[in-house]
């Protein structure tokens, strides 16, 4: 009785519900920022060398990895994604510095679990969660108001421990938190195929691939362009942040009074876009300068082009081609069983 | 030997202007020569190079009147990657012309595009890379690699398509000198194997002693066309470019020599040294100490490697201070923690009486202001006024004395006219002082300037020292300069700190300094001319501000 009044005072169920709903988002970037952090972001581009059989596939056939884990996860049920990402997980071992590489994936693996997961539980539709467990059990309830947000809200009359019964209670669900679990599993897997692309392949492989198979050179080239400015926008960011701390602007709002604090977080959100225009222009300045240096390496000056490293298929290409192609006819044929695809209800 | 270049009677007219930038300008190059180019920022130095490689008027629309012959050639009539396989090009900023992650594919990116046979393209990558000494880097991302090795890769792709003329445009100004002096010998020794080089640089003490010749441009013509020694008789500093100070020194002996020494071997060998006399350093009373660095370590959020080993510094109130050592040593993010940007991971910093890390907001940008290496980095509004109002907002200084303050600061630093003008719109220069303006508004009594001069000429570098150092005498300020000139260090500070591995490994006046850093050439420092003459006669002095000529 004392703690049903507790958990559902009125300003303990609105922190509780607040926690609960804010608690994904905030752990991503949380995740995102400070275990990877800018460091972290710029061993994403740092190739290392290594010598095991992942190494000398062809990218294009780690890239068709990536594309076939991602649809066979997309089209069949939970259980196939977590062996799928568990078989990919494996794969990891044959990276060469192995630590450092997962000092990057796991929080990126982890965040996108929270960051499905949450989606996932608090939001799934009552009807899809009926028609695949049944029966709903209500853990704890909202204030029936964020039902307009897509909360899950049940139709009928639920229990609800310590509060009794309620009618089309709106709140987090013990189905739904499993089913979000299920989800995120399919992202995960295809997470992780992605990221052992980016770790076992020098990006310039990558495009030179994507051009061997038809991508054009112009799109190649602006990727690679996006791809490689990422290190200097990313330190261009931190310069800029630090000059603006160093003229005294706290980005922390820290005041106790409300209003002081809304007018300091203004001021902060009006400071950070100040930032962004200076970031863009310290990124663009040199706009023309790479384009001259672009076309005085003849740059799309001739129609032909020739490529610094083979990439060419060996057998051993072939022999993952053919597994490949045979998961996606597995997965193809296993989500047609019934009860084992991912539509119209299976998570 | 054979004319490469040859260029008659040269207009140059940038489309939307009505002023020419180069006018009737006439120039031959032999082939195997290397030409310095020196003029002042605007003086078509950077036009004259575009028209050699041909990406004027080709990508950079101008009018071009007169003849061009490079090679034989009509660099208006040739497309420009064709042009390139003649005249390699080198620009400033070295990450606008790096295109790729990884060292060997940049290099053979420009043989890609050109299709060449793949064999062949490996071979050439290869020999490139191992001409600029990059080799063992040839699988390292281009990102990680310092200044001076990022422009070596530039030059190594410009070398793999073989061209007769390298062309380098202010090569050195984004590196530190350890950078600059590695281009610099590369140069040589490319020059040494035959390639014609014209280079532009404003380091002219540095490379003086290795042209053939120098080329000095005022306003869109050649002023002086000579070899070294009697190119620098015609008084390079009425180019606003800085003279080797040997020369200088000369000068002072002897007014009217036609021929003029340019390195130290030089000036001491005409035995002129004998005739100089040297002011002592005024020995400042002491005062009391404004900055207190005690044991700090410091290592960046997220990552494991400790940048600050355990740094101690004292810096008294009043003084001009530089800070100086390769890059990587730990200069910037010393600033950093002074400037309160990050915290100290131990160890302590005590900024007048107050603990740093408890000197928040308002207070601290009323005590130390931070001038940021690149303007751009700091100029955030879209007038100049607003950039000075957004300091002084974070100041807490309103109304009457907020107004006070711009008008002050702006009429000190002749900005005044510049108020309501986009900085991004304004010249290096004018950037460069609305930056210092941005921050000495809030009149702080320590301020921080990291590469002050950086990307200026030396005629804008005197203007905006001197004007510093005016401000600091009528104010009261202390100042710290990060800095890889030593002229300047010589020239302007009371102390000098070392910076090495993340400690401060020496400390003194810039003649301690110096003297020591001959026992360190790891510190990359190069002492100015005018040291090391001084020194040979047993009076060492940093600056030629205390030189005096005996009478004969």
């Amino acid at each position: 009785m004392l703690l049903s009044q507790l958990l559902y005072n009125p300003a303990v169920n609105w922190t509780i519900t607040l926690v609960i709903l804010f608690y994904g988002p905030v752990l991503v970037v949380y995740l995102i920022f400070k275990l990877i952090g800018f460091q972290g972001y710029m061993s994403l581009f740092r190739f290392i060398e290594g010598k095991s059989v992942i190494y000398r596939m062809d990218p294009r056939v780690k890239i068709l990895l990536s594309i076939i884990v991602t649809t066979v996860a997309a089209i069949t049920i939970w259980w196939i994604s977590a062996i799928m990402f568990v078989a990919i997980m494996s794969l990891y071992a044959l990276l060469s510095n192995i630590k450092e590489k997962l000092k990057v994936a796991v929080p990126l693996i982890l965040a996108s679990f929270i960051g499905t997961a949450w989606t996932e539980s608090i939001f799934a539709p009552y009807s899809y969660l009926h028609i695949i467990f049944h029966s709903v059990t209500f853990l704890y309830v909202f204030p029936q108001s964020l039902a307009v947000l897509g909360i899950t809200q049940g139709t009928g009359t639920f229990y609800v421990p310590y509060l009794g019964y309620v009618n089309n209670p709106v709140g987090l669900t013990w189905q739904g938190i499993i089913y979000g679990l299920q989800i995120t599993f399919r992202a995960v897997a295809a997470i992780a195929s992605g990221l052992l692309l980016i770790f076992s392949t020098p990006p310039s492989d990558i495009l030179r691939s994507l051009e061997k198979s038809g991508l054009p050179i112009e799109l190649g080239f602006t990727l690679l362009l996006a791809v490689s400015s990422v290190p200097k926008v990313l330190e261009n960011s931190m310069i800029v942040l630090n000059s603006l701390k160093a003229r005294g602007v706290d980005f922390r709002p820290r005041s106790k009074n409300p209003l002081v604090f809304i007018r300091e977080s203004l001021f902060i959100i009006k400071v950070v876009i100040m930032a962004l225009v200076g970031i863009v222009i310290l990124t663009l300045r040199d706009a023309r300068q790479i384009a001259i240096a672009a076309d005085i390496r003849a740059f799309r000056a001739y129609r032909k082009r020739t490529y610094y490293r083979d990439i060419r298929m060996s057998r051993m290409d072939y022999i993952v081609l053919v597994l490949l192609i045979a998961l996606l006819i597995a997965g193809i044929y296993i989500s047609g069983l019934p009860g084992m695809g991912a539509v119209p209800y299976n998570p | 030997m054979a004319k490469i270049i040859k260029i008659n009677n040269l207009f140059v007219r940038y489309f939307g202007s009505d002023k020419p930038v180069l006018k009737g300008l006439s120039l031959e190059v032999e082939e195997g020569e290397f030409v310095l180019l020196v003029g002042k920022t605007g003086s078509g130095k950077s036009t004259l190079l575009n028209v050699i490689n041909g990406v004027i008027p080709n990508i950079i629309s101008a009018t071009v009147k007169g003849s061009i012959s490079v090679a034989d050639r009509d660099p208006r009539k040739t497309p420009v990657h064709e042009m390139a396989t003649i005249v390699g090009t080198v620009y400033q900023v070295p990450e606008s012309q790096i295109f790729s992650l990884i060292v060997d594919d940049d290099v053979a990116f420009g043989l890609e595009n050109r299709a060449i046979d793949p064999e062949e393209m490996r071979r050439r990558v290869v020999e490139s890379l191992s001409l600029v000494n990059l080799l063992h880097k040839m699988r390292h991302p281009t990102f990680l690699l310092s200044g001076g090795e990022k422009q070596r890769l530039v030059i190594a792709g410009v070398l793999a398509v073989k061209p007769r003329i390298l062309i380098l445009d202010e090569p050195t100004s984004m590196l530190d000198s350890v950078g600059a002096e590695q281009i610099f010998g590369l140069v040589k020794k490319l020059n040494d194997e035959g390639l014609t080089i014209i280079m532009s640089e404003h380091r002219v003490e540095r490379v003086v002693g290795m042209v053939d010749r120098i080329i000095g441009l005022k306003d869109g013509t050649i002023y002086i066309d000579d070899e070294p020694h009697k190119a620098v008789a015609k008084d390079l500093s009425k180019l606003g470019v800085e003279e080797p100070q040997v020369t200088t020194l000369y000068r002072l002996i002897n007014r009217d020599a036609n021929y003029y020494p340019i390195s130290v071997e030089e000036f001491m060998e005409i035995g002129a040294a004998s005739r100089l006399d040297v002011i002592e350093r005024r020995r400042d009373t002491s005062s009391d100490p404004v900055i207190s660095v005690n044991n700090v370590h410091f290592t960046y959020p997220g990552s494991t490697q400790e940048v600050l080993k355990g740094v101690d510094l004292t810096i008294n109130d009043g003084e001009v201070v530089s800070i100086i050592g390769p890059n990587g040593s730990g200069k910037s993010t010393l600033m950093y923690l002074l400037s309160g940007i990050y915290r100290p991971s131990s160890g302590s910093i005590r900024i007048f009486d107050y603990d740093s890390t408890r000197l928040v907001g308002r207070d601290r940008v009323r005590l130390i202001g931070y001038v940021f290496q690149d303007p751009d980095q700091m100029l955030l509004s879209s007038t100049v006024k607003g950039e000075l109002e957004f300091t002084l907002q974070l100041a807490g200084i309103r109304g009457r004395e907020a107004e006070d303050r711009i008008k002050r600061i702006t009429n000190y630093l002749g900005i005044n006219d510049l108020l309501n003008q986009s900085p991004h719109k304004l010249s290096v220069g004018q950037r460069r002082l609305v930056s210092v303006a941005a921050v000495l508004v809030a009149e702080p009594k320590i301020l921080i300037l990291d590469e002050p001069t950086r990307g200026l000429d030396n005629a804008m570098s005197v203007a905006l020292m001197d004007l510093l150092l005016t401000i600091r005498e009528e104010r009261g300020m202390t100042l710290i300069m990060v800095t890889h000139n030593m002229r300047q260090v010589g020239e302007y500070s009371d102390k000098a700190f070392v910076m090495y591995d993340g400690r401060v490994v020496y400390g003194g006046t810039p003649e301690d300094v110096f003297e020591e850093s001959h026992k360190h050439p790891e510190w990359g420092i190069s002492p100015p001319q005018v040291f090391e003459v001084s020194r040979r006669i047993g009076k060492p002095t940093a600056s030629i501000r205390r030189v005096r000529v005996n009478a004969a």
